[in-house]
């Protein structure tokens, strides 16, 4: 059989345990958009699943695992089903309203074929196959949880034993689906990320021009920033920086409807999502402290003290929790970075200058980016001249703060060759911001007025 | 004064326009190279090591054979490889002939070629189920063993008859 057949129904386990996930979430919108839904059931189910296989993987193994995390898709799917009959929400799915928007999405169709085309044709990255796919290989093997010796195995740390398991989880329960591991059938899980992040731009665009051919519009653009379609670290490699990158854009969007709406649905969203960035790719602290930092902001200012210190303690407990099974795993990694302390701090400043210099460059590289991070500052501008709202400015912090932030953290690079450090991986954090800027452009597009109320589908 | 804000609006949406077409036309193009500058793989399990290994070390079905050398060294004791001091290619196949050995220990030593013999004499062969030559001139005394690919071969111990 077709390794293919059985990788698909590991798919759509997930989007099952996604599906009542979501319902969950989004049980109090009025009205939900399909697109909304199915990012959100691509998402939470790949974080129900891979959480789902690690913490009862503690304790389960080989059938029994695999049995208990389906038993999981599947009652989460009939939850979703019983609350989605219960409540009183449409599913809203928009049609084209004209032939231009009929053709932005026709070609939408056919990015999408060729990315999914060109996932089966290319291989895994190193990354992809050596620090994330190895992991995946060792946890099935072990029966579906990842061996204990692996982490203190010091002659494997170009693996990086200390990353989180998000991505590893993902392809486990593939293999568990396949029934052996096969870096052919694995590849299925990227693009659909690659999907997901279309369909949150093609709806977060909308939702922020308030025009659905600028989502599109916007959305189309995805596929022609070369370093998310086919470069190393791209789609195509399976890295964890296009996941991440879809994750952040989703968190970003559902706590700008927060702003917008004061809606409890797009908070708790919001708080579950970015909580999920840190267990995705270590890099996803700085993001979800970005976030935590806007959202703090946001909802202080809305609901109070106590809410805005409550939506930091699931990414906290997402952070220890991996922290404390790293140490009871004995973890034997020496770190890429020295201890963050003031004389380190002060020693190595000097580097801040060659850094931003190197990230101008990266940016600036058009081989990686085509014209985005010409077109971002352009776009910023734009917006803080036409249209200065609160959100606009968390767009900004959104965008930018990370990428300063992974600038501010190559200061306290161990590498011999700390410029060789960043050269190797700033590209891939410039990545993991980059829908960000191209929602920053759909705003720019948004005739002047933005109507009075969004069109916001849930 | 409308007339004005108007013309404005379209020269601003002209303006993006333009910049949204070069966006494109750029993005398409490097799209369009950035394929062709990847490995291509075919519809196995093992799709991605075996793309790397006949890649860059011209080992067709390279991940099947070192699993299968693999398999016979398991449980002898460690594996030692030996590679020139900072080399993508010795990163790589040490990279992959550990992702597809586990468990098996195996340890990377990268050494000048001049300095290659007495590392190798100097290991206890007692605890060493073999070493891996990667783009080094192996010993003499250590050229009986199974070649992996291009310059890489594996020497078990004792020596296979």
């Amino acid at each position: 059989m077709n390794p293919l057949i059985p990788a698909s129904g590991a798919v759509l386990m997930i989007l099952a345990a996604g599906f009542g996930a979501s319902v969950l979430f989004l049980r109090r919108a009025p009205r939900i958009a399909v697109a909304e839904l199915i990012v959100l059931s691509w998402l939470f189910g790949t974080l129900v699943v891979s959480f789902g296989l690690w913490l009862l993987g503690m304790g389960l193994r080989g059938a029994s695992l695999h049995v208990a995390v389906t038993v999981v898709c599947f009652a989460s799917a009939i939850t979703g089903i019983l609350f989605l009959r219960r409540g009183k929400q449409r599913l809203h799915l928009p049609r084209p309203k004209n032939w231009f928007e009929s053709f932005l999405a026709l070609l939408i169709c056919l990015e999408v074929a060729i990315v999914f085309f060109l996932a089966f044709k290319n291989s895994l990255g190193w990354d992809g196959l050596l620090i994330w796919e190895v992991k995946a290989r060792y946890a099935f093997l072990n029966g579906g949880a990842v061996p204990a010796a692996y982490f203190s195995d010091t002659s494997r740390i170009y693996s990086h034993t200390e990353y989180p398991l998000y991505l590893p989880m993902l392809e486990t329960w593939v293999y568990f689906w396949t029934g052996d591991c096969d870096q052919y059938s694995v590849k299925l899980i990227f693009p659909i990320f690659y999907v997901a992040g279309i369909l949150l731009l093609a709806q977060a665009g909308t939702a922020w021009s308030g025009k659905r051919w600028i989502g599109l519009l916007v959305a189309n653009l995805f596929f022609f920033v070369p370093f998310l379609t086919c470069a190393e670290g791209g789609v195509l490699q399976g890295y964890a920086d296009v996941p991440i990158s879809v994750v952040y854009l989703a968190a970003f969007y559902f706590l700008s409807i927060f702003a917008r709406e004061n809606s409890r649905t797009a908070l708790e969203t919001f708080v579950a999502l970015g909580a999920s960035l840190p267990w995705i790719k270590r890099d996803g602290i700085v993001l979800w402290f970005v976030l935590v930092v806007c959202g703090v902001w946001i909802i202080w200012r809305r609901n109070g003290i106590l809410p805005a210190i409550l939506s930091v303690l699931p990414g906290i407990c997402v952070i220890a929790g991996w922290q404390v099974y790293l140490r009871q795993m004995d973890l034997r990694a020496p770190g890429d970075f020295l201890p963050m302390t003031l004389p380190v701090l002060i020693s190595n400043f000097d580097r801040l200058v060659p850094v931003t210099r190197l990230l101008l460059k990266e940016a600036t590289t058009m081989k990686h980016w085509s014209l985005l991070w010409y077109l971002t500052p352009i776009a910023f501008l734009c917006l803080m001249w036409r249209n200065r709202s609160e959100r606009a400015v968390v767009l900004l912090i959104c965008t930018t703060l990370p990428l300063a932030l992974d600038c501010a953290i190559y200061l306290f690079s161990s590498w011999p060759d700390y410029l060789h450090h960043v050269r190797f991986s700033l590209p891939r954090l410039v990545l993991q911001v980059a829908p960000l800027a191209m929602l920053s452009v759909a705003s720019a597009l948004a005739p002047r007025q933005m109507p009075v109320s969004n069109k916001r589908a849930a | 004064m409308l007339k004005r804000h108007q013309i404005f609006g379209n020269v601003y949406h002209v303006l993006w326009t333009i910049l949204l077409v070069a966006f494109v036309a750029v993005g398409a193009r490097q799209v369009w190279i950035g394929p062709n500058e990847t490995i291509v793989i075919h519809s196995t399990p093992f799709a991605s090591t075996d793309a790397f290994f006949e890649a860059y070390f011209h080992a067709p079905n390279g991940s099947q054979h070192c699993l299968e050398i693999m398999r016979r060294l398991y449980g002898k004791g460690a594996i030692v490889f030996f590679c020139p001091p900072q080399t993508w290619r010795g990163d790589l196949s040490f990279a992959l002939i550990s992702y597809l050995s586990w468990p098996q220990q195996i340890g990377k030593v990268q050494v000048q070629p001049a300095d290659l013999e007495q590392r190798v004499r100097s290991l206890d062969r007692s605890s060493t189920a073999a070493v891996i030559f990667c783009d080094l001139q192996p010993p003499a005394g250590f050229t009986a063993g199974w070649p992996l690919g291009d310059r890489l071969f594996i020497v078990p111990f004792p020596s296979p008859k």
